[in-house]
């Protein structure tokens, strides 16, 4: 049984490793493979900062809520081992701004101790007037998927550097099952015109003093066009750009500015020095591809499982998705009479 | 009316906060600050400096808030402004825990931090010996970087630094006018004073920038501080002991008690052992006091004795010093005899 799972980011990996543990017990002739043009430090994980935050309205696939909790939960697991370091994982807490009231998020019970913001500490920050505070998550995107090439990597699971131009050379090399992650590039292996790029350019600096996150909101301007300020490990990723259908890769001047100005105006001890700067797509949809088709290509069948278009949510999300493509993919193991043992025993 | 020539003893955390404070408050003064010890050598450089306060139970609760009030407002402005790199001062959060429920769950300091609430039933999962605990931001004040930022400060308003062990404050007369003693555990001898003594404090600063949160045991004995450039954990109080050498197998159990808290942290590297002597006293020694031998008159004020909770009270009480110093600045340019002090 070939799996082949095409894309390297947080997708790609988690859903790889998910698969494995999952079937490799009760399947002996499972093979899962990797395949992508791009690894890390290369993929659009990489560049996100990795704050667990779905978005603030609730998704039009109520799924998605469900995958959002199990993500946080599993990621909660993790904290308590003396792993979490390693993979990229921290606690962290911080400040959501706005300029009026606005209702609690749906995944206010999913973080800790979610509160609102008290007169003292929106002194701190003239230009809002209400605002949220709450212990999340940190799962860096660099670090996490460094960990899990090494998590696959120990279970043998192989990586292959290529340009996959189709699905259907995937299918006619061998792949008995194809999961595409391929994510803001999706539609260059099957068009999908509910996918775009939101690209975003992210500033980062050394500022070991910040230990909170701090995210504006302005419904006028739209999710991330406002200044954001994520502490991760080691570097404080700056931000605040989301351009729909914006395919430039390369880093603008005019966006340095407006993310340099906005977030210096919102913490005005950020005198840091910048390390880096780049660009990454959102893979944006207005939900997550994550269902089952059937190809023909000559005479066989090939399964394939899209899991892709998780916008700027894809780290938050990705866990709860894994286990989902996972579920999927034991659907065709059963309809394949692959499956030794009863699911029960998983 | 000349200058009034001050002496301030020492350059810890008070003697410098003092001396910035007493310019303020005093006018036509000039400030020395003579210590044998500069930062990075003082007690308040192995300090974690968290502002969360110690109870003096010889000090009255509503002076103990009065003066961490101010602290904390005074370091909250410090914290939002373009100064805050500078001056090591920032926000921190995180939790204070404990094994058996408190006498207190509120303390006398709840509304002076930001955003005190009890810690949910989920929070607390994280800390599975642990049955009570409470949620804040408070300020953390880096004594590394806040004490040459002070030194700065007192040298920008023409004070001046003399290194310089002071054996008896006598050999500050007639040289100077006043003398403002913050000399720690030194007050022992310089102020005859047997009732301040050492509680020995040992910490490990270690590299985890991962971590975000303070994490402080309620009985105070084991601590995870997250710093600028390090992590610092504690601790011991050791009553008494006058030891400054680190001991490794104090060190090995504090690691083993932090890692208990905070399992991540066996991924710590380059620890490093330091070791303090909180110069602990029943109450802070804020006070006046005359020293006559012969026809010689020396003011002194007083300004020690603060243990554990010296970065949480500094400003407070290094403000209330200096308006002693000004009283006593102010009896020295009346013509009514000195005794009148």
């Amino acid at each position: 049984m070939r799996v082949v799972v095409i894309g390297a980011g947080v997708i790609g990996l988690s859903t790889a490793l998910c698969i494995h543990d999952r079937y490799q017990p009760v399947l002996q002739s499972l093979d899962v493979r990797v395949y992508a043009d791009r690894f890390t430090p290369l993929t659009n994980t990489d560049v996100a900062a990795g704050l667990w935050q779905p978005y603030l309205s609730n998704p039009s696939n109520p799924q998605e809520t469900h995958w959002n909790q199990q993500t946080f939960d599993y990621l909660l697991s993790h904290l308590h081992s003396p792993n979490a370091a390693d993979m990229g994982l921290a606690l962290i807490s911080g400040y959501n701004l706005f300029h009026e009231a606005v209702p609690d998020p749906s995944w206010k019970d999913i973080v800790l101790g979610f509160r609102k913001l008290t007169p003292r500490e929106l002194d701190m920050f003239p230009d809002y007037s209400y605002g949220w505070f709450n212990t999340s998550l940190i799962l860096e995107g660099k670090r996490y998927l460094q960990w899990l090439t090494e998590r696959l990597t120990e279970r043998g699971v192989k990586f292959s550097q290529r340009k996959v131009e189709s699905l259907e050379e995937v299918a006619r090399g061998g792949a008995d099952v194809i999961i595409n992650c391929t994510g803001v590039r999706a539609g260059e292996l099957q068009p999908d015109p509910m996918l775009q790029p939101g690209r975003g350019q992210i500033i980062k600096v050394d500022a070991p003093w910040m230990k909170h996150f701090i995210v504006t909101h302005d419904p006028e301007r739209g999710i991330y066009r406002s200044p954001y300020i994520i502490p991760g490990i080691r570097e404080v990723t700056l931000g605040g750009i989301f351009q729909l259908g914006n395919w430039s890769e390369v880093n603008n001047i005019q966006d340095h500015k407006s993310i340099w100005e906005g977030c210096c105006r919102l913490e005005p001890t950020l005198k840091a020095e910048i390390v880096s700067e780049c660009t990454g797509f959102r893979p944006v949809r207005p939900q997550v591809r994550l269902e089952r088709e059937r190809l023909r290509f000559g005479p066989s069948n090939t399964e394939l499982i899209h899991n892709y278009g998780h916008g700027g949510y894809g780290l938050t999300i990705h866990w709860g998705c894994a286990l989902e493509a996972a579920k999927l993919f034991g659907e065709v193991l059963e309809e394949r009479k692959l499956l030794r043992m009863p699911p029960s025993h998983l | 009316m000349d200058t009034v020539r001050i002496a301030v003893v020492g350059a810890g955390l008070m003697g410098l906060s003092t001396a910035v404070c007493i310019p303020t408050l005093v006018p036509r003064c000039s400030v020395t600050v003579i210590a044998d010890k500069f930062t990075p050598d003082t007690t308040s450089d192995v300090a974690a400096g968290i502002l969360i306060p110690h109870a003096y139970p010889d000090t009255p609760v509503h002076k103990q808030k009065q003066w961490f009030r101010e602290t904390f407002d005074h370091l909250f402005s410090i914290a939002n402004s373009a100064e805050a790199g500078d001056a090591g001062v920032y926000l921190v959060s995180g939790w204070q825990i404990f094994r058996s429920m408190p006498t207190e769950e509120v303390p006398f300091w709840a509304d002076v931090v930001l955003g005190f609430r009890k810690m949910t039933e989920a929070e607390l999962k994280k800390f599975p010996q642990h049955v009570f605990g409470q949620a804040f931001t408070t300020l953390k004040c880096e004594g590394p970087v806040y004490l040459p930022w002070l030194e700065k400060r007192v040298k920008r308003s023409g004070g001046l630094m003399v290194p310089q062990r002071i054996e008896d404050l006598w050999e500050l007369h007639p040289s100077f006018d006043i003398v403002v003693n913050c000399s720690g555990l030194g007050s022992r001898q310089l102020a005859g004073d047997s009732t301040i003594f050492p509680v020995r404090g040992q910490v490990l600063k270690v590299q985890a920038p991962w971590l975000k949160h303070f994490i402080r045991d309620g009985s105070g004995l084991t601590y995870i501080y997250p710093g600028t450039s390090n992590v610092t954990l504690g601790g011991t109080r050791q009553k008494g002991d006058w030891n400054l050498s680190p001991d490794a197998e104090i060190s090995r159990d504090i690691f083993s008690r932090c890692c208990a808290l905070e399992p991540s942290l066996h991924r710590a590297c380059d620890i490093r052992e330091k070791v303090g002597l909180r110069p602990s006293r029943p109450g802070i020694r804020l006070q006046k006091e005359l020293l006559a031998q012969d026809s010689r008159r020396l003011p002194v004020v007083h300004h020690y004795g603060h243990g554990s909770g010296g970065f949480s009270m500094h400003w407070g009480t290094a403000l209330e010093a200096a308006r002693l110093v000004n009283e006593c600045a102010q009896a020295l340019g009346s013509p009514a005899p000195k005794s009148k002090l």
